[in-house]
Parts: C-alpha cells; sequence; structure tokens
C-alpha cells in the first residue's frame, strides 16, 4: 500500500489506519510499528492523525449517557412505544401553558397597574421580571460573600453581595436563555449557538453565545457596567427594538465588546461607551500566537501586530510614520499599559485609550 | 470505524425489527443509543430535551415499523432522525449557517500553568491538537466528527445537513488546514515516546 506519501487526511480517511486507532489488533499494530520503523519521516503525520482521532472519540464519549440514564430510556420507550398516543407529552404541555397564561395576566395587570408611577426611562429589576409571563425562580445574595450559582444548562453566576437574579422555571426549555439581574454578577456561559444567552439589567441587554463577562447594574448606579474575559458579548439598550427583534439570532449586534473591553452604559443619556479594563490581561487562547517577550530590531507594526492579537484589542497608528521603527527590548511581567509605555518612549510616541482603543501617535523615526 | 458493527449486521437487525422482532429492536437501541445522544448533546446542550428526542425517535421507530422500507444503513436512517427531529425542536431556530459566525475569539479551557509547566513535546502537541478540535466552528467539528470517527460518507453527511456535497469538503478542508499549520510545529523527539508505548 503506498502510504509512504499520505499526509494526515489521508490517514484520516483511511479505514484500516481507523480500525487500527479505534481497535488495534496485533496484526495491525505489527503492520503499523513496522511501517514507522522504514518511514520514519511519516511519523509525525500519523501522530497527528492518530490523535486527531482519539482526540475525537473521547470527545464524543464525554457526552455518552451514563448506563443508567440508557435503561431509564429504554424502559421509557418500551413502556411507551405500545400506546396508542404518539404525544403523550402534549396533555401536559396544554395544562401548563394554560395555567402559565393565566399568570400572564395577573402579571400583566400588576404591571399596567405599576406603569404610571414611573415617567423617567429607568426600568428596575422589579419591572423587569414583572413583564415575564412565566414562573421565575430567584436567587438573592443576602451574605457578605459571593455565592455560586449553577443554572440548568451548566452555566455559572458568581452572585456577589446585595445582588439578585432570576430566571424562568423552564429555562432548560425555552428559546432563548434568559436572566434578569439586579446588582453584580460573574457570568460563565456554556456555549450553545442556538441558544444565545441573555441577561436584562436595568435598561441595558447584554447577548452572549458562549463566553464569560461581569455585569453591574445596581438600582440605584448611574451606570451599567459590562466586562468580558473570554468571547464575545454584545450590548444594547432595551429601547433598541431592532437589535432586540433579532435576540433569538445567534449573530451578535449592537455594540460588541471582545477580552479586556468593557462597556459603560449611562442611564441618564441612554449611551454606550467602550473602554478598556484596567489591567488587560493575555488571552488564554490555543490558537492565537505567543507574546513576543524578547525581540530585536523589530520593526513595531509586527510588535504592535502581536499585542493586537494577544490582548484582542486594536492599536491605531499612522503606518507609514511609525511601522518602520525598530526596537529591541525585551518583556517580562510589565503590564499592557507598562509595554505601551516602553514602546511609546522607544519610538518617541504617546499613546492614550479611547473608545476602547489605543492610539498611538507620534512623529516617526529617520 | 468507531462502530464495531457494519452495516451488512445492522440491515439484518433493521429487517428483523420491521417484522416485529423486539429483540432486535432493542439490540439497535443498545447499539446506537450512546452516540445518538452524545451527537445531539453537541447540538443542543440539555440533557433532559436529548433524552426525549432520543426517546421519541425510537418509540416512533416502532410505530411506524411496517411502513418503513429497507434501509441501506439503519445507523445513517437513525442519524438523519435524529438530526430532523433536533431541527424541528429549535422550531427552525436552529441556525443553519452557524459555522459562518465569526468564530476568532475562542474562550479556549487551557489553563496557563499547565501550558507552561508542560514542556514534554509529545504531551504538548496532544494538548494543542485538543484545543484545536474544541476551537473548531460548530459545523466544522460536526462534518470532522462525522466523517472521521463516525465514518459516513461525503454524500451521507450532505444528505444529514442538507447541504451539497462540495461543501461538505470544503468544511473539512478549512478545519483540516487549521491542524496542518499545527502539525508543522510539532518537534519529532517526542513522537518516539509515543512510539514506545
Amino acid at each position: 500500500m503506498g502510504y509512504y506519501h499520505f499526509e494526515v487526511t489521508d490517514f484520516l480517511e483511511d479505514r484500516y489506519f481507523k480500525s487500527w486507532v479505534f481497535t488495534p489488533s496485533r496484526e495491525s499494530c505489527e503492520f503499523w510499528d513496522n511501517f514507522l520503523l522504514t518511514h520514519p519521516e511519516k511519523a509525525e503525520a500519523i501522530t497527528s492523525a492518530k490523535l486527531v482521532l482519539l482526540g475525537m472519540r473521547t470527545e464524543m464519549e464525554a457526552d455518552f449517557p451514563t448506563d443508567g440514564q440508557v435503561t431509564a430510556m429504554l424502559d421509557e420507550i418500551q413502556s411507551r412505544k405500545n400506546t396508542a398516543s404518539r404525544f403523550p407529552m402534549r396533555g401536559l404541555w396544554v395544562r401548563l401553558g394554560a395555567s402559565l397564561s393565566a399568570a400572564a395576566v395577573v402579571l400583566l395587570a400588576i404591571s399596567w397597574l405599576r406603569q404610571p408611577d414611573r415617567h423617567d426611562s429607568h426600568v428596575s429589576y422589579e419591572e423587569l421580571l414583572s413583564a415575564v409571563e412565566a414562573p421565575l425562580t430567584e436567587q438573592t445574595n443576602t451574605t457578605t460573600a459571593p455565592i455560586l450559582l449553577t443554572l440548568p444548562d451548566s452555566s455559572t453566576i458568581l452572585l456577589q453581595p446585595k445582588s439578585s437574579v432570576s430566571y424562568r422555571k423552564d429555562f432548560a426549555r425555552h428559546a432563548l436563555r434568559e436572566v434578569y439581574l439586579s446588582g453584580e454578577a460573574f457570568f460563565t456561559v456554556t456555549k450553545n449557538r442556538r441558544r444565545p444567552f441573555v441577561v436584562y439589567s436595568n435598561e441595558l441587554v447584554t447577548k452572549v453565545l458562549g463566553t464569560s463577562f461581569l455585569v453591574k447594574a445596581f438600582e440605584d448606579a448611574r451606570q451599567v457596567e459590562v466586562s468580558v474575559k473570554t468571547g464575545k458579548v454584545s450590548v444594547f439598550p432595551r429601547t433598541d427594538t431592532e437589535v432586540c427583534e433579532g435576540i433569538a439570532q445567534p449573530e451578535l449586534a449592537g455594540t460588541i465588546i471582545t477580552p479586556n473591553q468593557k462597556a459603560f452604559f449611562s442611564r441618564e443619556q441612554v449611551q454606550i461607551r467602550k473602554e478598556l479594563v484596567d489591567s488587560p490581561e493575555i488571552l488564554a487562547s490555543a490558537v492565537l500566537p505567543a507574546p513576543l517577550l524578547k525581540f530585536q530590531d523589530m520593526p513595531v507594526s509586527e510588535l504592535f501586530g502581536n499585542i493586537e492579537q494577544t490582548y484582542g484589542i486594536d492599536i491605531v497608528y499612522d503606518d507609514r510614520l511609525l511601522g518602520q521603527c525598530l526596537l529591541t527590548a525585551s518583556f517580562t511581567t510589565e503590564s499592557l499599559y507598562e509595554k505601551m509605555d516602553l514602546i511609546c518612549k522607544g519610538i518617541e510616541a504617546n499613546f492614550e485609550v479611547m473608545d476602547g482603543r489605543m492610539i498611538v501617535s507620534g512623529r516617526g523615526c529617520n | 470505524m468507531a462502530s464495531p458493527f457494519t452495516d451488512t449486521d445492522d440491515r439484518v437487525l433493521w429487517q428483523r425489527f420491521r417484522q416485529g422482532d423486539e429483540e432486535a429492536f432493542t439490540l439497535l437501541y443498545q447499539r446506537y443509543v450512546r452516540v445518538l445522544y452524545s451527537y445531539g448533546k453537541k447540538l443542543i446542550t440539555e440533557d433532559a430535551v436529548i433524552e426525549d428526542l432520543v426517546q421519541d425517535l425510537f418509540i416512533d421507530l416502532w410505530q411506524s415499523r411496517a411502513r418503513l422500507a429497507d434501509a441501506e444503513s439503519p445507523r445513517f436512517y437513525l442519524f438523519r432522525s435524529l438530526r430532523r427531529r433536533i431541527h424541528r425542536a429549535c422550531n427552525g431556530r436552529f441556525n443553519e449557517r452557524w459555522d459562518l459566525i465569526d468564530e476568532d475569539l475562542h474562550p479556549v479551557a487551557l489553563s496557563k500553568e499547565t501550558e507552561i509547566i508542560e514542556s514534554e513535546q509529545s504531551k504538548r502537541q496532544k494538548d494543542e491538537l485538543d484545543a484545536w478540535l474544541k476551537s473548531l466552528p460548530g459545523r466544522q467539528y460536526e462534518v470532522m466528527m462525522l466523517r472521521y470517527y463516525q465514518d459516513f460518507s461525503y454524500s451521507q453527511i450532505s444528505q444529514l445537513l442538507t447541504i451539497n456535497e462540495q461543501s461538505v469538503r470544503n468544511l473539512v478542508q478549512r478545519a483540516v488546514s487549521k491542524l496542518r499549520q499545527l502539525t508543522i510545529s510539532v518537534v519529532i523527539s517526542g513522537l518516539f515516546l509515543f512510539l514506545l508505548k
């Protein structure tokens, strides 16, 4: 067989190779050991292909149901498979639906009564809750330490003192994963592109597909703050109807904030402003390049490119003026701001932070 | 290849099941419930929803057995039915274009400590590949998994995802091109450790 000119993908496609990886036999082990001895240059491709296959198997097996689940599901199938009704669940849903709409009428009535006493645009947590047409589960942190909550989709909420969150009792089955927040909480959201995760806090809506981020929204505060640790989130005022209509779509609209950025929402001006977080961190990611630590006569454009990628931020500068400036330096534990300081000193430039971006200005080097 | 059962074995079971053989029905269930469930979990995260969908799939299968045709590959039939059910359960909100969503910034669950401490090359390669798998956009991952782990043909995958065959190949291509960039950086020394195992 012509395995000696195989690449990783060819191995992945090859049945004989796959059967060795997934269900090795003595014969196949002998064959591949032998092949590797005679073609050591193929070791890398073979290792990669093998690891890819085993990695996929591990991923799949991680989600296998337990034996208990398998048996329970089979019991359920056996007991229902010979009944005439093909939709035994439906009765329950109709009943549930009826009681839900009854509850909704009551809630709507309450919110109607409450409306007149607020003339400003402020929306309180209570008002948010009263608009929900479903039974809610509420958790309030009355202690002095943060508490960790786990949602039915395995997302977690680190709820700070004097803060509350609510979510629908049918959270797991609802099209959107919706959470209402009063106060401060750090969310770590499990990834699910088909069910966006939405946090309502005062007048601000934060939508994510799977990431971790912090929301600060106290009732009496003048602004709402959202900062991102990993992934991407979109924020928009509740009054932005265009974005609100597309909320179930996986596309992120509104103002997008990425790691190391935060958004301030001014409740008075109904305006969103982007800033960098106080101490930006290097993103933990295997798909991004490693941060440059030591460099010699390196064009500054390359260095800025690396910082942009590793911190996930934008650096704005005039490439014609500054791009070819050369720098030699090494970084150890400097923060992003310290690094930018050092670089700017080296090329006689200044930098400022505006709208979540770094703006570098200087006269250039000759 | 992940499935040790051949399509021929399955077809025998399928025929017996269509004639009302409960044992064959249970055997089919036992063979495929795990991979089906796990596949569903990749598309919908809630356990309860997947459980319901898988149960309903088998209940409907039993109830309509007399009307079912002979299946070339019962395994493919089961995967396709489950995927359609998931699609329907999501009420069309299931987005067919989710692979196109900009996915540059993946939260990757690699702690910095393990990355730094880990010096053994083969372990690093494994981590890189794991991270690569995890970082694949959903659709690319699904196609890789169906092609390389479940061993479905390109034409079967195109029917499963209701996209054309070329798109399936493109998705695999895109996933693999990222993999190539990774493997180039691998050093040979660690490989011998792996080979000696």
